[in-house]
């Protein structure tokens, strides 16, 4: 029986579905066997964030209308050997078009496949929200040090807790340390303290990011860059391990020596 | 002959009592001879009046109907029939209405705690959640978002809070916002206080040292229960 984790955060725009691209690749390098629901019908995007835009034949409203079987609507990506797969949204159609009943009996038959199954939730607390989390086991709450995001997020774990979700994991991403370390926004220890969550891992901003998206591949398969190392150490913790939190002082340290590294 | 009614003299007036133990029959019999002896022996007009104890005992309407109909003329009145027992469900009644209602969690954004009568939270109240009573609100730990006393109008409520950050406070229809500029920097300071409405229908945060004299009813409140 596979797990079904929601990854949601209230505000737009914070990396939910770079984050749930991410940890689903970094859960398959680890050997698992994923599956990444899209659940932002209408706006769909974590199939470009993959890289698999153009080979999507069917979509999770086919699935629900019963035009296809479940299995079907899956794609496969080929970078891996097997262990991860997509089930895109719909883009012709809108949140409303499923409720949680069906979500809980596609996300069921999903769980007899797949040891981790990623729910990409979209912005806000509607029904497209209320689909992600009704089937979901456990949940991951993507930040910003942004106080709109923290609000939003603060809202969100109340929603959750209405549920039988046990207790969401934070994880506080695209953190400029620059910034942090002025005092400009809260810090890490801040958030989680004023969120009163479990803090599962913290992502630096990075380019990168952006640039690997861009490209069709997440920036987890690449393990130089620091935003790399933050989606492998959450995927890790996923999996039970203990891994030290990235601090940002250890991050300057390494950034420091990478300088004198090109220097020489 | 027991005696299973007294008559008793105290500061307060005369007082019959009924031994619980006893059957009512015999306190009914006793009644009636000891006051057919009292009106023989009655030389005042003046009217008496009489507090029936009936201790251990609950009487029914009826039975207190019958007990004033035996005792009652021209003469003699019956004012009270008070008892050292009250009904379970008239307890919990006075329970709920006497204690405040106990919340230990975080108040988050969007959500709202509500409570008939006082309500004591201890846990932080994050920007936009609220927390709204009938009574009075206590809160041990953090005001982020909005506390809201008195919810049916009740004026006299109270918030008491350490009003560290900012946050709004309304008591029945008033509204009082809470500004502070360096939430940061004041932490360390405690600033507990508490929101009221004074006589001029202004709502008004003080220190918490005036709370014992601004609200002088909030440390022996008992409830106001009528015993009988």
């Amino acid at each position: 029986m596979g797990e079904a984790i929601v990854i949601t955060s209230g505000k737009g725009g914070v990396g939910k579905t770079t984050s749930t691209a991410n940890i689903g690749t970094a859960l398959a390098l680890q050997g698992k066997k994923v599956c990444l629901v899209d659940m932002d019908i209408g706006l769909r995007n974590l199939d470009v964030i993959l890289g698999l835009e153009n080979r999507i034949i069917y979509d999770i409203i086919d699935v629900v209308e019963g035009k296809v079987k479940l299995h079907q609507a899956l794609i496969k990506d080929k970078r891996f050997n097997d262990q991860l797969y997509l089930l895109p949204a719909a883009q012709h159609a809108d949140k409303n078009a499923i409720n949680e009943i069906q979500m809980v009996d596609m996300i069921e038959e999903l769980k007899n496949d797949f040891e981790y199954i990623l729910i990409d939730c979209p912005a806000g607390i509607e029904q497209g929200f209320k689909n992600s989390i009704a089937a979901a086991d456990d949940a991951i709450l993507i930040t910003t040090p942004e106080i709109s995001a923290i609000r939003d997020a603060d809202r969100i774990i109340g929603l959750i807790e209405q549920t039988a979700i046990k207790s969401p994991q934070l994880v506080i991403n695209r953190i400029r340390k620059g910034m942090m370390e002025a005092g400009d926004v809260m810090d890490v220890e801040e958030i989680t303290r004023h969120l009163s969550i479990k803090l599962l891992g913290i992502i630096f901003e990075d380019d990168e990011v952006v640039r690997a998206s861009n490209k069709g591949n997440p920036v987890v398969l690449d393990p130089d860059h620091p935003s790399s190392q933050g989606y492998r150490n959450i995927s890790r913790r996923i999996l039970g391990d203990t891994v030290p939190l990235m601090t940002l002082k250890e991050e300057k340290v390494s950034f420091w020596k990478k300088l004198f590294g090109f220097g020489k | 002959m027991k005696s299973t009614v007294s008559l008793k003299g105290t500061q307060e007036g005369y007082q019959l009592i009924i031994k619980s133990s006893d059957s009512l029959e015999d306190a009914y019999e006793e009644l009636r001879s000891l006051t057919s002896q009292m009106k023989k022996d009655a030389h005042s007009s003046k009217k008496i009046t009489f507090t029936v104890k009936t201790g251990l005992r609950l009487l029914t309407e009826d039975e207190k109907e019958k007990i004033k109909e035996i005792v009652e003329d021209n003469l003699f009145e019956i004012s009270s029939f008070e008892s050292d027992v009250i009904l379970m469900e008239k307890c919990l009644d006075w329970h709920k209405a006497a204690s405040p209602k106990l919340e230990v969690r975080t108040v988050r954004s969007g959500q709202l705690v509500e409570a008939e009568g006082d309500m004591l939270l201890i846990g932080v109240v994050h920007p936009g959640g609220v927390v709204r009573a009938t009574g009075n609100i206590y809160i041990i730990g953090e005001l982020k978002g909005t506390a809201h006393a008195g919810v049916n109008g009740r004026e006299n409520a109270v918030v008491v809070a350490n009003f560290r950050y900012n946050a709004q406070v309304r008591i029945g229809d008033n509204v009082h916002i809470i500004e502070k500029k360096n939430q940061q920097k004041d932490e360390e300071a405690d600033t507990t206080e508490f929101v009221y409405v004074n006589d001029l229908h202004i709502i008004e945060v003080s220190k918490l040292e005036e709370l014992k004299d601004i609200r002088p009813e909030l440390d022996n409140y008992v409830g106001g229960i009528y015993n009988g």
